[in-house]
């Protein structure tokens, strides 16, 4: 498992409404390193879950290029992956089974066997290989789902509010596995998030949008080696700014509510 | 989940296993002191009706003789005739026979059910061509069908077959349709995502997640397929339980009547008992309301 490059360039996206047609997206070009971890702040609805369905695959209606590892996405790609808001297990397959369901169609041999053993391991749910869906908590759901985009060895993976489900103790040890599982595999991160501090812990770059259409407002590339302490002077200095930004932000979205 | 002081000083990551544990017990700890025996006896709850009703019958017709034996023959005389025919063999050959047909029906209906349902629940182009035909065939009551069964099938088998088929159809077809179409959206993506072919995503999410749908629709599709047994044999047959019960109408003996009516109860409850445990066996993941205790 290696990082792939992505790379957009000059990305619209247009929701068609009654009249006429309603950009999500505007015009958004961003490159991202191999094996970097990158997310996308912003205000809510502004389009970065429409960005990260442009990005897997999910949706192919759209102008400009996207390209992961070189090649333009023209559908769902095997080595892109996709962890959801929602665990979404499937509810009939047992925890290891659901990790299965990752594997590419040749891998269902003894290497993907030992591939879904070592992501049990890996992701802290070894103890629960045989356990329905039903009868997981959600930051368990939630680790056996990135088992599970894992096992198709992403190089890249998109994460779309992971851990906004979870409670702030749990979210704060999934945010620790998922850079442990990065360590390990080395994939492409792209991350989704509301939580300026789960991107403050997490990333080599944050992108601030705009609001909706998507626009990209400021990068912020954060220096700071890891393993990293939520405490660091830099993070909170960055956490008051990146506030300020999105404050400002906010306040001209309600600016043209009001004005309306 | 205890709250760990690791979490609040980022040390490394430690495997949560063992906090998982109580997660990880199933209810499988049994009913409490005393529970075993209770639980058993519920079992048999089932039973306190159709015993009720015995004693009531045998109370009003060999105690208190309200009944004539040639309107309702009392249940020791229903036992003896039963004894009767099961040791002539002639019972033994009427269940056969119609449990040989309804086998037959029911998978013949069912099976097409199958096909067509999934077809119809996945494109909507076909759920259009078919739909609105099916949906006004399935409101012809059974017993309407069978002059013209007979006048096209002649009246052996081929007519009995066919109008078990068509009970059993229906029920599975409507509920396979309405299981496609509640599939959640969101499981619908993650094979999307992992790229699955079309027909991985029918047999990989589609058909497991339309179970449930798929079972209750054989277990009424299986009833009907008695039915409407029953409705081709009262009308032409030699054999079967429906024939029994013309038989013992036009020979006055309601006794016969009677066997051939608790032995079709009896055999509808066992097919259904057998397709009550799939149901229970492959049902095991969902997570639904499974009554009060």
């Amino acid at each position: 498992m290696k990082g792939s490059k992505l790379t957009l360039e000059a990305v619209s996206k247009y929701f068609p409404t009654e009249a006429t047609l309603a950009p999500v997206v505007s015009d958004f070009s961003l490159e991202i390193e191999p094996g970097q971890i990158v997310s996308l702040v912003g205000p809510s609805g502004c389009g970065k879950s429409t960005l990260l369905r442009l990005i897997s695959g999910l949706d192919r209606d759209y102008a400009g290029r996207i390209e992961v590892a070189g090649s333009a996405v023209t559908g769902p790609n095997p080595t892109t992956g996709l962890m959801f808001q929602e665990p979404r297990l499937f509810p009939w397959l047992d925890v290891t089974a659901n990790i299965a369901f990752g594997l590419p169609a040749e891998h269902k041999n003894k290497k993907g066997q030992a591939l879904v053993q070592e992501l049990l391991e890996q992701v802290g749910v070894a103890g629960a290989a045989k356990l329905l869906p039903r009868q997981l908590s959600g930051g368990m759901a939630q680790r056996v789902a990135l088992a599970r985009a894992l096992a198709s060895e992403p190089g890249l993976l998109l994460l779309d509010e992971p851990f906004s489900a979870v409670d702030a103790f749990t979210r704060m040890r999934l945010q620790d596995l998922l850079l442990r599982v990065w360590q390990r595999y080395q994939p492409t991160l792209l991350l989704v998030t509301h939580d300026l501090e789960e991107a403050l812990y997490l990333s080599d770059r944050i992108v601030v949008l705009t609001d909706r259409p998507a626009r990209i407002q400021h990068i912020y590339e954060i220096e700071v080696p890891r393993p990293r302490d939520r405490r660091h002077p830099e993070l909170l200095r960055l956490r008051s700014e990146l506030l300020g930004e999105l404050h400002l932000v906010n306040s001209v979205e309600m600016g043209e509510t009001s004005s309306r | 989940m205890a709250l760990n002081e690791d979490i609040l000083l980022d040390k490394a990551y430690k495997p949560l296993s063992e906090s998982f544990a109580p997660l990880a017990q199933p209810n499988k700890q049994g009913p409490a002191r005393g529970g075993i025996a209770l639980k058993w006896l519920w079992r048999l709850a089932g039973l306190v009706l159709p015993a009720l009703l015995l004693v009531g019958w045998y109370v009003v017709t060999e105690v208190t003789h309200s009944f004539a034996a040639n309107q309702l023959p009392s249940p020791v005389r229903v036992w003896r005739t039963a004894q009767q025919l099961y040791s002539s063999g002639e019972l033994y050959k009427h269940v056969g026979a119609s449990l040989g047909r309804v086998l037959i029906g029911f998978s013949i209906g069912a099976g097409l059910a199958l096909a067509v349902g999934i077809a119809v629940g996945l494109w909507q182009p076909i759920e259009g061509l078919f739909d609105p035909f099916l949906q006004a065939l399935r409101n012809v009551p059974s017993l309407a069908w069978v002059p013209f069964l007979l006048l096209w099938l002649g009246i052996d088998e081929p007519p009995k077959l066919t109008l078990i088929a068509i009970g059993a159809f229906f029920p599975v077809y409507v509920n396979l349709v309405s299981g496609v179409r509640q599939v959640d959206r969101k499981l619908m993506e993650v094979g999307y995502i992992f790229g699955l072919s079309n027909f991985a995503q029918v047999y990989r999410i589609i058909l497991p997640a339309t179970l449930p749908y798929l079972l209750a629709g054989l277990r009424i599709g299986l009833g009907q397929s008695w039915l409407f047994l029953v409705a081709a044999e009262l009308i032409a047959s030699t054999r079967g339980l429906g024939f029994m019960l013309i038989d013992g109408e036009n020979s006055s003996r309601p006794d016969i009547m009677l066997v051939a009516i608790i032995v079709l109860a009896l055999l509808g409850k066992l097919c259904d008992t057998l397709l009550q445990l799939l149901e229970k066996r492959l049902l095991r993941w969902t997570d639904t309301f499974k009554g009060r205790k």
